[in-house]
């Protein structure tokens, strides 16, 4: 095939919505309503849990010129899993679907024979390092070990074959990487992908998952390792070193926690503790003449818990494509999602939400057809089986009136998801949104029956033909002064080198226009809302200006 | 000399008018007793509010009605006043956890 119309794989940030249809009366609705609120609690409480696991175990270290030197979090571990993680971490094939490649992983495991169910295990998030350090040869005697021992507290260092035992105690190391040598003498660092640590942890972590469902045990892991990771760039950045929020994620805990807020501020009998905004943030305020930094800040901690929202933030849920499968029923899509699954039959949760109304689908699965695009990607794994793990929901109407056919034809989504030739569906987001108190309904008033609404958001990929890099190229760089800069190059001889380049001042209507957009983007980045009448008509009259000025 | 006199009764209003507004701590170990239970009710039914009413609640709304300010101040009277007379100091303390109590029973209510 000539090199031009051979095609790859891209992935593409396009996202269809689909809003869950939960509406009428009936204790149908309500048990959906509560079954995706509490998908949604389940998902932030364990996302909490993973969190101050990792919090307890988490240590970093930086260096007297204020660079991160190394991070680390200890674990409670499971044993007798090694042999996996050897194979995982050295064998190609599971590290070419893992990303592991131009990274090294390093992880240790501690444990005693006697106690196999005291285990601990040691992940180094983060290392950085100055000058040359060789990785291919005895890389036992490279890697620095003592900082992770010290933080186990009962080994010595020990080295003997890569295997260290002291007291009983055994600590293996484990590592893969691609590169072999790195020979630089500027600062190198190494930090973990979101995806080796999913995997790590999910092989070892001892975490007590009986109560939590399948759908929402790798979603947590993985987002509980990104926002770890996030924290440990954000350490390496010199951003910001507080940990990530492990705040309640119930909504009914979180109201119990803050009215106890309420009530200890009331019984407050010392008054509060000022801080200087400057004394509180240096860093935020570090310019000696921003009066800002002179106010006094409250900076007890009754009055922080009481000052924040007694809501909870709510995360949303990622579930793979075969835990979000779409069906069709006549006009009628619906979405199904294995939330009881991994859940013992007596467990709580399960008891009180598996109404047997929920499963009206058993009698009717003849009647559904996943859509294309889980066919073609799941085959027979798509097609519907009645069990008592799974729930159907219905979707809203996403259909539209062809004034051509005059009939209702599909819309946007179901177009999309009906499209397998070239698309492929690569996760769903469960998320939850206000109603709008506007929102046009479709089953009367009976819609607006809850202050929330469900909405599953699929992200889509296609496949494009391979892009071709010309001989020329021409970059150009849009900002604010100057406005546009560009610089054309070619290569010759594998070098590449520089033929022309230049620059567009602008001129006064688009300095203005580029000022409001400024001041827009200031506004968006203080988490104000920039969509109101007031910077609707400034946008309106600087776009007016400019097309009339003919530039 | 009616301008004059108009100026100085300005003056006088406007001094007059601010020392109002400041918040003073009262000078008598009475009168401190007093301020301390004032802000106790006044605390004490804004809290109320907030606890029945979470939906309404936001930092500026808790702001608006004074509350920090009125429980720093209620936090420095009491200071005052335990160096002042330690009887009327425990009296208030007291009536602070009698006040919450009786809050709390008719939130139960």
């Amino acid at each position: 095939m000539p090199k031009a119309l051979r095609k790859r794989r891209e992935i593409v940030n396009s996202t269809v919505q689909g809003a869950w249809h939960i509406a009428g009366g009936g204790i149908l609705p309500e048990l959906h309503h509560a079954i995706a609120s509490w998908l949604l609690t389940e998902i932030g409480e364990t996302v909490s849990m993973l969190l101050t696991l990792f919090q307890n175990g988490f240590k970093y270290e930086r260096r007297e010129d204020g660079t991160l030197e190394f991070a680390d979090v200890i674990l409670p571990a499971k044993v007798g899993k090694l042999e996996r993680l050897i194979e995982l971490t050295h064998d190609n094939t599971p590290c070419r679907r893992l990303e592991f490649h131009n990274t090294y992983n390093i992880m240790y495991v501690a444990w005693q024979p006697e106690r196999p169910t005291e285990a601990y295990m040691g992940i180094r998030l983060y290392d950085s390092y100055y000058g040359t350090r060789n990785l291919g040869g005895d890389w036992i005697n490279d890697i620095d070990l003592l900082e992770m021992i010290e933080f186990f507290g009962i080994l010595k260092r020990e080295p003997e074959n890569g295997v260290i035992r002291v007291d009983n105690w055994s600590i293996e190391a484990l590592m893969a990487h691609n590169e072999k040598i790195r020979k630089r003498a500027k600062l190198q660092s190494i930090q973990h992908s979101a995806n080796f640590l999913q995997a790590a942890l999910t092989t070892y972590l001892d975490f007590n998952w009986k109560k939590i469902p399948e759908v929402v045990r790798g979603p947590a892991l993985k987002q509980a390792a990104e926002q770890l990771l996030s924290h440990v760039g954000k350490l390496k950045d010199g951003e910001n070193e507080s940990f990530p929020s492990i705040e309640e994620r119930d909504p009914e805990g979180r109201v119990l926690e803050w009215q106890d807020a309420v009530r200890t501020i009331a019984r407050n009998t010392t008054g509060f503790e000022y801080k200087t905004a400057r004394e509180n943030d240096p860093r935020k305020f570090s310019n000696p003449e921003d009066k800002r930094g002179a106010r006094l800040v409250n900076v007890d901690k009754d009055w922080a818990r009481f000052s924040t929202s007694p809501f909870p933030r709510r995360m949303s849920l990622k579930l793979t494509p075969d835990n979000s499968i779409v069906y069709r029923r006549s006009n009628r899509l619906y979405i199904a999602i294995p939330v009881f699954k991994g859940l013992a039959d007596n467990d709580k949760k399960r008891q009180k939400l598996s109404h047997r109304k929920i499963f009206w689908w058993h009698s009717h699965t003849s009647e559904f057809t996943p859509m294309p695009l889980w066919q073609e990607q799941l085959g027979k794994k798509a097609n519907l089986t009645p069990n008592f793990d799974t729930i159907l929901l219905p979707l809203q109407y996403d259909r539209k009136w062809s004034k051509e056919k005059g009939q209702f034809v599909a819309g946007t989504f179901e177009r999309t998801l009906c499209n397998s030739r070239s698309w492929e569906i690569c996760l769903s987001t469960l998320c939850e949104r206000r109603a709008r108190s506007g929102a046009q309904s479709f089953a009367g008033n009976t819609l607006h029956r809850f202050p929330t609404y469900f909405r599953s958001d699929f992200a889509v990929g296609f496949d494009m033909p391979e892009a071709e890099i010309p001989k020329r190229i021409i970059g150009i760089h849009f900002s604010h002064e100057p406005v546009i800069s560009w610089v054309m190059g070619d290569i010759l001889d594998g070098e590449p080198r520089v033929l022309d380049q230049g620059m567009i001042i602008g001129n006064e209507i688009l300095d203005s226009g580029l000022e409001a957009q400024v001041r827009l983007e200031e506004e968006a980045g203080k988490l104000r809302w920039t969509g109101g009448r007031e910077f609707k008509g400034v946008i309106a009259q600087r776009t007016n200006d400019l097309s009339n000025a003919n530039c | 000399m009616t301008l004059v006199s108009t100026l100085l009764s300005i003056i006088v209003m406007v001094v007059f008018q601010r020392k109002r507004s400041m918040t003073t701590i009262p000078r008598s170990a009475q009168a401190k007793f007093d301020l301390a239970c004032r802000l106790t009710k006044e605390i004490n039914a804004h809290a109320e509010r907030f606890t029945s009413n979470p939906k309404h609640f936001h930092d500026r709304q808790a702001k608006k009605v004074g509350l920090e300010k009125k429980v720093h101040l209620r936090g420095i009277v009491l200071g005052a006043l335990l160096k002042q007379n330690e009887d009327l100091y425990k009296r208030a303390l007291v009536i602070i956890k009698s006040e919450i109590e009786t809050g709390k029973e008719k939130a139960h209510a």
